[in-house]
């Protein structure tokens, strides 16, 4: 498996079922495709959907549903869909918090565009917060700072 | 005094106040120590009143898969761990209230608060049911934990998820058996 070239210098690149610790979460991505239908909506014909099935695992010592910002499309021609609608693959209904040392596998769904053509390989970035025990403003613990922390290359399967 | 002895004191109680900051700094308790939940400990099977609320626990139980009755379709639920359906008696204390976060606690300190997965009516849980004093209401409370840490956990009942300055009951569950796990049921129904 090719890594991403965009890897940028700090960063690890991830092969595809490999876990990676970023933070607050144990991070693993699994697989992309593109679908027609979304696993929260009724059937529809005319469009299209990118799922990304990724694993995560909390490593703080709470439930927590900080969840939505670790996984980032990098190529820029995608930067138009978008934030994802996040599933619970388990209930395949909308996520709840994740609990300690549970992983269950979320699945991240874009809406594509009808005249978005998507490369042949995804390349997503995996962000982590850095852990503070005293913030700026009162002084209480506290994850911030979003940065990257890994790249991933899946390749994109049709349904 | 002559001019050295004089400069040597100044110095002595620059040094001397910067210690005394520095020490002052560093004892000085963090915001979440200042703004700590007030606790009352009990144990599972008595009432623990805190200022606002008091809650009994009353049965604890096991299971692996819960089905449920959702707009006339029965829906299951698993989990990678254990379900814990926790019994309570609850009520106010002096004027209406209410109990707004529940976890797990286990020993070395993981919170688990109450799963979102399934969603109990309010004559059934306690999320958004006003209390009244002196008037005690059965409830469940629902969580899902790890196998491994079932046998030692705590139940954490809070005012608020955000838990400054509030009220907080620790209750620990008691297990029949010695060993909970064997207790374990393959399905368990909380009706709609």
């Amino acid at each position: 498996m090719q890594t991403s070239s965009a890897a940028a210098p700090g960063t690890s690149s991830l092969t595809p079922g490999a876990a990676i610790d970023a933070g607050q979460w144990r991070v693993k991505p699994l697989r992309a495709r593109i679908s027609t239908e979304h696993p929260l909506r009724r059937a529809s014909t005319r469009n299209s959907y990118l799922l990304v099935d990724v694993e995560f695992t909390n490593l703080m010592q709470r439930s927590s549903r900080d969840f939505a910002f670790v996984v980032t499309l990098d190529q820029p021609e995608l930067a138009r869909l978008g934030e994802p609608s996040i599933v619970l693959v388990r209930d395949m209904a909308l996520p709840d918090r994740l609990h300690p040392r549970m992983p269950e596998t979320l699945m991240l769904v874009w809406q594509l565009p009808t005249d978005v053509t998507l490369p042949p390989e995804l390349h997503l970035s995996i962000l982590g917060k850095t852990f503070k025990a005293a913030d700026n403003l009162v002084g209480s613990p506290g994850w911030f700072n979003p940065a990257p922390v890994a790249h991933v290359a899946l390749s994109l399967s049709a349904p | 005094m002559s001019g050295g002895a004089h400069l040597a004191a100044k110095v002595a109680g620059m040094l001397l106040s910067i210690g005394a900051i520095l020490f002052m700094w560093h004892t000085m308790p963090g915001y979440v120590e200042i703004t700590a939940p007030f606790v009352t400990r009990g144990d599972a099977g008595e009432w623990v009143h805190t200022r606002t609320f008091g809650v009994r626990v009353d049965k604890s139980y096991l299971s692996r898969t819960l089905r449920q009755t959702s707009f006339g379709r029965s829906e299951e639920r698993t989990t990678s761990g254990v379900w814990v359906i926790v019994k309570v008696d609850a009520l106010a204390v002096h004027e209406p209230s209410m109990i707004g976060a529940f976890a797990l606690q286990t020993e070395d300190g993981r919170r688990y608060q109450h799963t979102e997965r399934v969603r109990l009516s309010r004559k059934v849980g306690l999320l958004g049911r006003e209390l009244q004093p002196e008037m005690p209401v059965a409830a469940l409370l629902v969580f899902e934990v790890p196998e491994d840490v079932v046998a030692n956990l705590m139940l954490i009942a809070g005012e608020r998820e955000i838990p400054h300055l509030t009220s907080e009951a620790h209750i620990s569950l008691r297990w029949q058996s010695s060993n909970p796990l064997t207790s374990i049921r393959d399905t368990l129904d909380l009706g709609s």
